[in-house]
């Protein structure tokens, strides 16, 4: 086990763990203590317990019912891509119609316009014009 | 603009679908339902768009979204993190899983989030500062502070694993 290890020596193993910088000399001093070692086999042993496939298979026995529903399982992202492609098509339309065919850029940015005219309803008041206006 | 948008919204679920999926896995504990939640991280996906942003802060955006969601679900249905239903697996397989649920279950929510987010879907500290609003450091203080409760809580599993090969990477990544 990792008893006497220094805290400085786990940040080093854990961000080389991890897939982080670090610097070459810190890692080579770190290695060279077997706490480091030790610490370093740790992360990795958790990481299969924890990170790996265990927990997301499904830990029930698969029965007749379920092993039919697991065959199926692929199609429960259909309706995923159908939304996507609904919505992608929407999105489209509505871009082709408010750009008359022109091009938008991805970071073109639309904005409300400022409101001209603000009406503030309250209890008891008739805010409907009845003359005037435009 | 309409391929584009959907271009990236598929691009974006077919690198990280498997992540989104794992990580919802070990927050709601119940394969079904994180199907369905991941399903729904997708078509918000969809629905916002997707922002123009390099890949790590599209990566950690996407995991934001899967991340409150688990959040909404796991307060809305007031179940316990990882509280799977076990029926008939095998009684180690069972036992260890269930131990695996309660010491990850018994961190605290921004520690466990922390701990999740980098050993399920393999994001740098970098991208789960961005998705969990922290600093770089917080993280880095946060994943270690985790990993010291589950190496204590685990210790005989650990035990085990310790002597098993070891595969050597950056974690799990969310690309398939």
């Amino acid at each position: 086990m990792t008893t006497d290890i220094s805290a400085t020596l786990i940040d080093v193993i854990e961000a080389f763990a991890d897939g982080e910088a670090v610097d070459p000399s810190a890692l080579k001093a770190a290695l060279a203590d077997a706490a480091g070692r030790d610490h370093l086999i740790d992360v990795l042993a958790l990481r299969a317990l924890v990170g790996g496939d265990a927990m997301t298979r499904p830990t029930v026995a698969p029965t007749a019912a379920r092993a039919t529903a697991a065959r199926g399982a692929w199609a429960r992202w259909i309706p995923l891509a159908a939304g996507i492609a609904i919505i992608g098509g929407i999105t489209g339309y509505v871009a082709g119609a408010r750009t008359d065919g022109t091009p938008v850029s991805a970071e073109t940015t639309v904005t409300a316009p400022p409101p001209t005219q603000v009406i503030q309803l309250r209890n008891g008041v008739d805010w409907t014009e009845h003359a005037g206006g435009n | 603009m309409a391929e584009a948008l959907t271009g990236d919204t598929e691009t974006l679920f077919g690198e990280h679908r498997s992540g989104v999926y794992r990580y919802l896995c070990r927050i709601v504990g119940r394969a079904e339902t994180a199907s369905d939640l991941t399903q729904e991280v997708f078509l918000r996906v969809a629905r916002a768009g997707v922002p123009a942003a390099d890949p790590a802060a599209r990566r950690a955006w996407v995991f934001r979204i899967a991340r409150n969601l688990a959040l909404n679900y796991v307060r809305d249905a007031r179940v316990a993190v990882g509280a799977a239903h076990v029926e008939a697996a095998a009684p180690a397989v069972q036992e260890l899983g269930v131990a695996i649920r309660e010491a990850i279950a018994s961190l605290s929510e921004a520690d466990r989030d922390v701990f999740l987010l980098r050993e399920t879907t393999g994001l740098s500290y970098e991208e789960i500062a961005d998705a969990c609003g922290l600093s770089v450091d917080a993280v880095r203080g946060r994943l270690k502070r985790a990993r010291q409760e589950l190496r204590e809580a685990l210790a005989g599993p650990i035990a085990v694993h310790r002597d098993r090969p070891v595969r050597f990477g950056g974690g799990q990544r969310t690309e398939d």
